[in-house]
């Protein structure tokens, strides 16, 4: 019945954490870097192309990679290579404003159902389950095939703000659910009490207190989100309703490219590699950081 | 008695969100652009005619008496005529079989697909295997369907020869040999979405106490696993599935794009193309339709499979 | 000395966290006898419900049992073998849980939920539903016929715990571990609960150990009483000597802060502090920063569990000085 007990002292305890967020730093840079050469790479594309996208070399079609051409080139002879690093202009554009309007909006709609009257609060959460329930992308298909893909706006090319529009629409029910439950366990909680009779005006106490407790969770969100905004706006474009053909993009550019896919496969390898890379860095980078607010 | 009460209340719910669903895409439609009968005429018809058919179509209504007339028209089963003449309940008639074997295969691989990768996850959960299923599942959200599509086609199909490259075979042996690599495609599309939530719940019933009791009795194996947990598991699957059905048969229309396959997804692309308006609304009221059905099915089959809410 | 045959012995049990290693119980050892009552008593996070489930391992997957060795007597008669948990789950030991509310499947009805025990042994549908029937009426389930097509949600609390029993029963154990089977009940439905476990016992024969927070229940219910602190046993003996006469001051602690139904009324006393949180253990003995008694020996070392008597063992390095009833 006798034996030594083992005392464990408190130094164990904190490896785990340690461990874990190691393992979100990990993540993080990986995503980090891949996620930064593509914006590099758009940035800096005159200087590492041979030239301009829609260049043709109609002597020179569908040829193999070669020295010049390190992707080959396409029916019209257009370089494959200077399409990919032009289209990430047009996608991390198009992904980026598509998931920072929604995540703004939907952010403020959240504060204002959390903060609003019973019957607002009942009103957006309606108006959220209602889009969460209905075909959004059926219906985009439906309304962009009818209406066409429009010819710009301001900076944005044909094509881009119903993408963006339709994104808007899909996009910031997350968001507004995430800060009106923030809102809502924030301003149950003790401290919000406390600092309301301490006399500091309601604007600030959301400011300081509500604000910066969703932020984090959005963040995460936002980066997954702009993943997912370039593969849809690609299979959107593949599908006819996006970004119009003849456009460097990835997912036009496999759908130009799957006639000549027993000969000419990379045509379509390539695109699709992009898309799937660019987003899995952006994933990275989002589950990194909820690594990082869990630990 | 309460069973029948509730499914009533659903009915009625069905009916309102029907007609909801019918404004909206009546909208969609009065918002595109062109007059539909001169779409259907050309450019070079003469006034006259395009009024004509205008007064035909009812076009020369006002807004409200089009909605009623078209909702009218679509409780009589009828959805109009597409641009080449063709009546749009026969193009659906024609094209919803396909897109419904697409949908089984998909839905079949993929629900298993997500529940052996869930129940992995779950059991091994915070443990290596978890890890890499949950960061993998998280990764293959951002694969593009059509061109994993396009690569199964171009590194399994061309090369064996196995599987047609387009097209839904008609025997049963072709039937089920032309859905394998779409199935597969499809799964890849859906399953990411599901493991995530798929794996919570099932750690939420594997924690419970009564999964302890049971286990605590001797029971183990297959009963443990189906009828004691899968059986609790059933609920927050069929929500999910549920959730997910706009998602699916957007992913049927990937599906059909790129194996071309001729459904209702490739009709629905097509048509948007052509503007063929009429064939557009038809198709687009049939998916929501889909949709909203597959709600109320999916929320109507949980609370008669929990026995707290079902009381039979 | 003469020894009774006994059902189960535990040895040099420890369990700790899967990850980060802290351990939150260290080294249980302890046995029952057949047809004897095992108590262990302690405050909650003391570890005795965890080293309740890990008798048929069914600890949390957050945690692992790092060390202890298991000896199960499978027939009265035959001598003690060595035994993984898993192979006493519906052979010879089974287990009442605490909580009626989340312990029974709420998709499965009561007749089944008796029955699936004797299924999982091999029994057919029918004999086992009939074996249900025979248990539920055994722990007093008014109308069994009626009861055994309800589901779990439509019985009372006192109700779904006498189901627990007659599924703890349905498989026939020698051994019943009871996890503190009456704290989530009201007053009088707990006597009662106590009441049939009684009885139980006394009718199959059933060894017992019996885990709760109250002394009270416990000294009702077990010839024999293990203390649990902070993860370890502090003291064990037979019940009544072990009220009448404790030997650690934690024990001490405990019976004084049990309300006293006969004898003039006396103010409770409470325990100073909070017991230590499972890796942030204190230098030395684990009680030492809430006992009375404290001494520079005591923040030396954990004092081991030591025999002190024929029955009685303690870990406590003051005893002589405790044991004097010596105020401090």
């Amino acid at each position: 019945m006798i034996d030594t007990p083992v005392i464990e002292d408190a130094a164990p305890s904190t490896t785990p954490s340690r461990r874990l967020r190691r393992r979100g730093d990990g993540k993080l840079a990986v995503g980090a870097v891949i996620v930064g050469l593509f914006v590099l790479a758009a940035l800096f594309a005159p200087l590492i192309t041979s030239g301009h996208p829609a260049e043709q070399d109609l002597l020179n079609r569908l040829a193999p990679p070669s020295r010049a051409h390190v992707l080959g080139t396409d029916q019209l002879g257009r370089d494959e290579w200077t399409r990919l690093v032009y289209a990430i202009r047009i996608d991390l554009r198009v992904a980026v404003l598509g998931s920072l309007i929604p995540a703004v909006l939907g952010s403020l709609i959240g504060i204002a159902a959390g903060l609003g009257s019973k019957w607002l609060d009942a009103a957006i959460m309606r108006t959220s389950d209602i889009v969460v329930s209905l075909p959004l992308f059926i219906f985009f298909i439906a309304l962009v095939g009818l209406l066409g893909p429009g010819t710009g706006f301001l900076f944005l090319g044909p094509g881009e703000l119903p993408l963006i529009i339709g994104f808007t629409v899909i996009s910031w029910v997350v968001y507004a659910r995430l800060l009106r439950s923030e809102v809502r366990r924030v301003r149950s909680m003790d401290y919000i009490r406390a600092a309301r009779l301490g006399g500091l005006p309601r604007r600030r106490v959301i400011a300081w207190h509500i604000v910066p407790n969703a932020i984090g969770q959005s963040i995460v969100y936002f980066f997954v989100d702009v993943g997912l905004a370039v593969v849809a706006i690609s299979t959107l474009s593949f599908l006819g309703v996006g970004i119009p053909v003849g456009t460097p993009e990835w997912g036009s550019m496999i759908q130009s490219g799957r006639g000549v896919i027993q000969t000419n496969w990379w045509l379509i390898a390539a695109p699709g590699a992009a898309i799937a890379l660019i987003g899995m860095g952006l994933a990275l980078i989002g589950d990194g950081l909820d690594d990082r607010i869990k630990s | 008695m309460v069973a029948m009460r509730t499914v009533l209340a659903r009915l009625i719910q069905l009916v309102l969100v029907l007609l909801a669903v019918t404004l909206v895409v009546f909208v969609l439609t009065q918002i595109a652009p062109g007059d539909a009968a001169r779409l259907r005429l050309g450019p070079r018809a003469s006034p006259e005619a395009v009024s004509e058919l205008r007064h035909q179509l009812g076009l020369d209504r006002s807004l409200p008496h089009q909605y009623l007339d078209y909702v009218t028209r679509v409780l009589h089963g009828d959805f109009g005529t597409s641009i080449d003449g063709q009546s749009v309940s026969d193009i659906i008639g024609r094209r919803i079989g396909d897109t419904l074997w697409l949908l089984l295969g998909t839905l079949v691989l993929a629900v298993t697909t997500s529940l052996v990768l869930a129940w992995t996850a779950a059991w091994f959960r915070d443990r290596p295997v978890d890890h890499v299923i949950r960061l993998g599942v998280l990764l293959a959200l951002f694969l593009p369907a059509f061109w994993v599509g396009f690569l199964l086609i171009r590194l399994v199909a061309i090369p064996t020869g196995w599987f047609p490259v387009a097209d839904l075979g008609s025997s049963p042996a072709e039937l089920l040999r032309s859905l394998v690599l779409p199935s597969v495609t499809g799964a890849i599309i859906l399953t990411p979405v599901l493991v995530r939530s798929l794996r919570s719940s099932l750690i939420d019933v594997l924690d419970s106490e009564y999964i302890a009791v049971a286990r605590s009795l001797g029971v183990g194996g297959p009963t443990l696993i189906v009828r004691h947990v899968l059986r609790n598991a059933l609920g927050p699957v069929l929500t999910l599935l549920a959730l997910n059905v706009g998602y699916l048969f957007f992913g049927v229309v990937i599906l059909e794009a790129t194996f071309n396959i001729a459904g209702l997804g490739s009709a629905l692309v097509e048509a948007s193309a052509k503007r063929d308006v009429y064939t557009v609304q038809g198709i687009t009221l049939l998916f929501a339709t889909g949709v909203v059905l597959a709600n109320i099915l999916g929320e109507t089959a949980v609370s008669l499979l929990d026995p707290r809410t079902a009381r039979t | 000395m003469t020894r009774t045959e006994r059902v189960i012995e535990i040895e040099n049990l420890s369990i700790a966290a899967a990850q980060g290693g802290v351990t939150l119980v260290d080294d249980v050892s302890l046995h029952v006898d057949a047809g004897g009552c095992l108590g262990i008593v302690g405050e909650s996070g003391s570890g005795k419900s965890l080293t309740l489930r890990s008798v048929l391992g069914l600890l949390p997957p957050a945690l692992k049992q790092t060390r202890g060795s298991t000896r199960f007597q499978r027939r009265a008669g035959e001598g003690l073998r060595s035994v993984a948990p898993r192979e006493l789950r519906g052979h010879g030991v089974s287990m009442i849980f605490q909580e009626p509310m989340s312990s029974l499947n709420p998709t499965m009805r009561i007749g089944d939920l008796v029955a699936a025990g004797p299924r999982a042994l091999g029994m057919s549908r029918r004999a086992a539903a009939d074996r249900a029937l025979q248990l539920l009426a055994e722990v007093g389930v008014p109308h069994p016929e009626q009861r055994a097509r309800a589901w779990p949600h439509q019985l009372s609390g006192g109700q779904r715990q006498r189901v627990m029993i007659a599924m703890a029963l349905s498989v026939e154990p020698s051994l019943l571990l009871c996890d503190e089977p009456t704290t989530a009940l009201d007053t009088t439905v707990q006597d009662q609960i106590l009441t049939l476990v009684e009885r139980l016992r006394a009718e199959r024969g059933l060894a017992l150990i019996f885990v709760s927070h109250d002394l009270s229940v416990i000294s009702r219910i077990a010839g024999r009483t293990a203390v649990m602190y902070a993860g370890r046993i502090v003291e064990q003996g037979p019940t009544h000597d072990l009220v009448d006469n404790p030997n650690h001051p934690y024990t001490r602690a405990l019976i004084d802060s049990m309300p006293q139904l006969h004898g003039p009324p006396t103010r409770l006393k409470t325990i100073s502090g909070s017991p230590p949180t499972a890796g942030l253990l204190p230098p030395g003995c684990r009680f030492a920063p809430r006992c009375p008694y404290v001494a520079d020996v005591c923040l030396e070392a954990d004092p081991p569990l030591l025999a002190i008597g024929p029955h009685r063992d303690t870990a406590c390095v003051r005893q002589p000085v405790t044991n004097a009833g010596e105020q401090p």
